[in-house]
């Protein structure tokens, strides 16, 4: 028993080009002649289906409105106009939200003053301010001057 | 001796003819399923082979003047279409968000279109199921082996006519061809 066809020889059957050898094999070869039976009746099968389709499809008009080209550019705008508006919107309320929720320049500043002489300085102040509050209530008759004087020494210490 | 009429054309009496293309209403009722069939196939979105079997249809009568004659009129409603489907797919790389399958000619649905009058439930099966795979494969086909496939199996034009559409020679039509099928037929190895 010879070879089976080739493809070529088969789809060349297939599309109608007859050659004696090949007619020959495929008188002696089940294989080869089921093989393209069953491909000649699949694609037969397959053109049915596909003229019933079209023809099935022309009879039913499944669009009552043609709807115009332009109107696909009117809705890519109308598209386009929302998605801008939505943008600038999510923009304008992500940048509150970043000014409002930037930190107070404290920290890193803070700590580079948070050093030992400031930290003195401010004991200092609180000391004097605590001194102050100790001393009561000044007299009604008391001279401004005190009051300036402990100013003054204020900001000389 | 009666002189033969060229092709196109359509006698009137008296001896005068008038163009086929003149009529649109005729034409699209000759070949308007013809070439629906084939676009619908080549794209696979329907509303889409709906819409570039119309323009198809527009460009004929709009260009009918320079239509020849050196064909028939149905081989220049297919270049028209080919070339249509053609431009088509290569703006869907533009316009892929459109690609939905809402409107895709659906496979399973062309399987009910069998013919009922089969032997058996069972041949039924059978046949609905080749339908469905033919379908799939043709579907990864290459556009050109995909047009070839359609229009030789499905419209059963010869290969010179399929060259002339395509603007090919006859040797790549075939190679075309042999490719289409040995998809499908490895595919049905799989399964026969």
């Amino acid at each position: 028993m010879n070879e089976h066809l080739t493809h070529q020889e088969l789809t060349d059957h297939l599309l109608g080009t007859r050659s004696a050898t090949v007619e020959a094999h495929l008188a002696s070869c089940s294989a080869c002649s089921k093989e393209l039976y069953q491909f000649r009746e699949s694609l037969g099968t397959f053109r049915t289906a596909v003229h019933n389709w079209s023809q099935a499809e022309r009879s039913v008009q499944r669009h009552a409105l043609p709807v115009p080209r332009s109107f696909d550019w009117l809705l890519v705008g109308a598209m386009a106009v929302v998605l801008l508006t939505f943008g600038l919107l999510f923009w304008g309320d992500r940048s509150d939200n970043s000014a409002q929720s930037q930190p107070t320049p404290t920290p890193q500043h803070v700590t580079v003053e948070n050093s030992l002489a400031q930290i003195q300085e401010d004991n200092e102040l609180l000391s004097n301010i605590n001194q102050e509050l100790s001393e009561g209530l000044p007299a009604p008759m008391q001279p401004l001057q005190v009051a300036d004087s402990g100013t003054t020494g204020k900001s000389s210490n | 001796m009666t002189t033969p009429i060229p092709a196109g054309l359509i006698a009137l009496a008296g001896g005068e003819h008038i163009s086929e293309l003149d009529d649109v209403a005729e034409l699209m009722r000759l070949y308007r399923a013809k070439i629906f069939r084939f676009v619908a196939f080549s794209v696979r979105d329907f509303d889409a082979a709906e819409s570039i079997t119309q323009d198809c249809f527009l460009k004929a009568h709009n260009t009918r003047h320079q239509f020849r004659g050196d064909c028939s009129v149905s081989t220049w409603l297919m270049r028209i279409a080919f070339n249509l489907v053609r431009d088509h797919t290569k703006t869907l790389k533009f316009r892929f968000w459109k690609n939905i399958q809402a409107t895709a000619v659906n496979v399973d649905e062309l399987g009910h279109y069998l013919s009922s009058n089969a032997s058996s439930p069972e041949a039924q099966f059978l046949a609905r199921e080749r339908v469905e795979l033919i379908q799939s494969t043709l579907d990864k086909l290459s556009e050109k082996q995909r047009s070839i496939f359609l229009m030789k199996f499905i419209e059963d034009l010869d290969l010179t006519e399929i060259g002339e559409i395509m603007d090919m020679p006859l040797q790549t039509v075939k190679t075309h061809l042999y490719r289409a099928v040995a998809a499908i037929r490895d595919r049905f190895g799989a399964t026969l």
